[in-house]
């Protein structure tokens, strides 16, 4: 990370990098041999924006989630925080940082304790760092409101009293009030139905913007994730395969897959199930394909995709698709390694824990 | 409020035991069956007999009524007497004290050091979970009864000792009841939201991890607490446990057993006993566990 090197690109977002991952890789292992769950992932959040992850089931998404918490740590990779590198840090000096990274989980009853009240649920964060500083019935109270739960009437409540989108803005109200710098929601809105999918799509994209959070919104659902992302990076079989502002990559996908799954969201007139895709099943990521693991099922796929893994190129500005065939031009000699240095010399500007 | 959004329902039916409908739950949790009840009554009466009774005066399990030896239950002695005219009724109640305190040493021990290996087994995971694994293992594999039985032909009969022991082997079936629930909790939610928190360790298996793993373990308890009887009734039949003429429920059963034919009550009333109170226990324990072990 030398900022001697100038940007070459002009990095299109100004908001500061809170977190960045870097060859991020999650390798289970199994009876049947090695699981390649996340293969050699880069990822950026930046303040005051969402950054979507978006792929099919079994894709990865909860496995990069995982690996950015080091719950468990990834294989192989780094991940800094305001410039520190969370794999660096001894397990006290990291369960101290913890509080930064916070997650909100898809089913929210259970990530609550069913014993528990609200009011202490919300304080968890507190009593988990105690400062006499800090008034945690004040603080209780504020990330209760500001999730529009109010305290006198659900303080004394327990999870089994709540409803799923109440459950799950408690979550939120608890992750806030660790004052996190990263919030990952990981199909956060997935269990709730639409009404409640609303509530807590709005609250996550203000509380983003009020309190300069940084935010990962993992999701499968690309109406949700159109609704409430800056960017969206597409991840399959472990790999990312394309980038970019959400806006651009939704209006014109540049890589197969986020077609196909473009053409799988159902929409009124238009006959559902035709993805485009070859009729393989997804391929096993304890044998994920040579070269490009789309290739399986991409209707473009040629002999150079089972031969070579595709690199991230540029597409368009902040825009980079990993394929041999992309569905745009790629821009000429150009690819992801320059769109990275440019963000990482913007990456030294800013470490340093921000006050509270 | 939580009426107008269906996904409470739906996500209470897939998290199971976390959420159950409030009102579903009810009429069992107020109303308990009358098995249950007719379970509760034996055992309160039970200890509570061996309890009290032995504060009345002329309670003497050990004095002899030379003039009826084996005189059957009636008005004077309410199960009858045994071979020495002892009264089988004030005797079977003592017997109850030797039964219990074994038992109540039993599951200390069970408890204890089975959740202590339960807990570390399921919470690290890895080498530490192997090393208990084998241990508990090597433990199951001792002919428990014959360790006893050698143990007490060299250290002399003793509750304590013999509690102990029994504990001693309940430890392992503990030890794998308690990790498997630590194992499954560690992947729920909430004990991740702990971890991502930054929450110490010590601080989520207290507040998060125990307060879940026991009431399944006191619900196992009552199946070792029937192990423990049944096992130290066993002893004291074959001669290992107390030593005659101190009453207990196996020693008894054994000195009447060669007057079976002429005077059965001798073995037949801590025998009845002896299988309520265990029927009893293991009934009430079935119950708890098939609501799920909430406590």
């Amino acid at each position: 990370m030398t900022p001697a090197k100038p940007p070459v690109v002009p990095t299109p977002e100004p908001c500061p990098v809170v977190l960045r991952a870097t060859g991020l890789s999650v390798v289970h292992r199994t009876r049947s041999g090695p699981l390649h769950a996340v293969s050699e992932v880069d990822l950026t959040l930046r303040e005051r924006r969402t950054l979507a992850l978006v792929g099919e089931s079994g894709s990865g998404k909860s496995s990069i989630a995982k690996a950015l918490l080091r719950l468990p740590p990834p294989t192989a990779g780094t991940v800094t925080v305001d410039g520190t590198d969370l794999a660096a840090l001894s397990p006290r000096a990291l369960r101290a940082l913890r509080p930064r990274l916070q997650m909100v989980f898809q089913d929210p009853v259970s990530s609550l304790n069913p014993r528990r009240t609200v009011r202490d649920l919300v304080a968890e964060a507190l009593d988990a760092h105690p400062d006499p500083a800090v008034d945690r019935a004040a603080v209780v109270e504020r990330q209760l409101e500001a999730v529009g739960l109010p305290l006198a009437l659900f303080g004394d409540r327990r999870p089994a009293q709540l409803s799923g989108g109440q459950a799950q803005r408690v979550a939120i109200a608890r992750a806030l009030a660790a004052e996190p710098r990263v919030l990952i929601a990981d199909e956060a809105v997935s269990a709730l139905d639409v009404s409640a999918q609303a509530t807590v799509l709005n609250l996550l994209r203000r509380l983003t913007e009020e309190r300069g959070l940084a935010s990962l919104f993992i999701s499968h659902d690309l109406g949700v994730v159109r609704a409430v992302s800056d960017d969206v990076a597409v991840l399959q079989l472990g790999r990312l395969c394309e980038q970019g502002p959400t806006e651009e990559v939704l209006a014109a996908p540049a890589h197969p897959y986020t077609a196909a799954l473009l053409a799988a969201v159902p929409e009124p007139g238009r006959p559902l199930g035709d993805t485009g895709l070859l009729p393989a099943d997804p391929p096993s990521p304890l044998d994920p394909p040579s070269g490009c693991r789309f290739r399986t099922r991409c209707p473009f796929a040629d002999e150079r995709c089972a031969r070579e893994v595709p690199e991230l190129r540029e597409v368009a500005p902040g825009r980079t698709v990993a394929c041999h065939r992309p569905l745009l031009p790629v821009a000429a000699a150009q690819d992801s390694a320059v769109a990275q240095d440019g963000a990482a010399a913007q990456d030294s500007k800013v470490s340093g824990r921000p006050s509270r | 409020m939580s009426v107008a959004e269906p996904a409470t329902t739906a996500t209470s039916a897939t998290t199971g035991p976390t959420a159950p409908p409030a009102a579903a739950r009810r009429p069992t949790a107020r109303r308990p069956a009358p098995g249950v009840l007719a379970a509760g009554a034996w055992l309160a009466l039970v200890a509570l007999a061996a309890l009290l009774l032995p504060l009345l005066p002329g309670f003497d399990p050990l004095h002899g009524d030379f003039a009826h030896p084996s005189a059957a239950p009636g008005p004077g002695h309410w199960l009858g007497t045994d071979a020495a005219g002892r009264d089988v009724l004030q005797r079977t109640v003592a017997g109850a004290r030797a039964s219990f305190a074994v038992a109540g040493l039993t599951i200390a021990v069970g408890l204890l050091g089975g959740g202590a290996l339960g807990l570390a087994a399921g919470w690290f995971r890895g080498p530490v979970d192997k090393a208990i694994g084998f241990a508990t293992d090597l433990l199951m594999s001792v002919p428990s009864l014959i360790l006893v039985m050698i143990t007490v032909a060299l250290r002399g009969p003793s509750l304590t000792v013999i509690g102990s022991l029994i504990g001693l082997f309940t430890v392992p079936h503990f030890t794998r009841v308690v990790r498997a629930v630590v194992l499954s909790l560690s992947e729920r939610g909430f004990v991740q939201a702990a971890r991502m928190i930054g929450t110490a360790p010590l601080r989520i298996l207290r507040r998060e991890v125990v307060p879940h793993v026991a009431p399944v373990a006191l619900t196992f308890a009552f199946t070792a607490t029937t192990v423990a009887i049944v096992a130290e009734g066993s002893l004291s039949f074959l001669g290992f446990g107390l030593r005659p003429p101190e009453p207990s429920w196996g020693g008894i059963i054994a000195e009447g057993r060669t007057t079976l034919g002429s005077a059965p009550w001798i073995s037949l009333a801590p025998a009845a006993v002896l299988c309520l109170t265990v029927l009893a226990l293991n009934y009430l324990g079935e119950q708890l566990r098939s609501k799920g072990g909430r406590g």
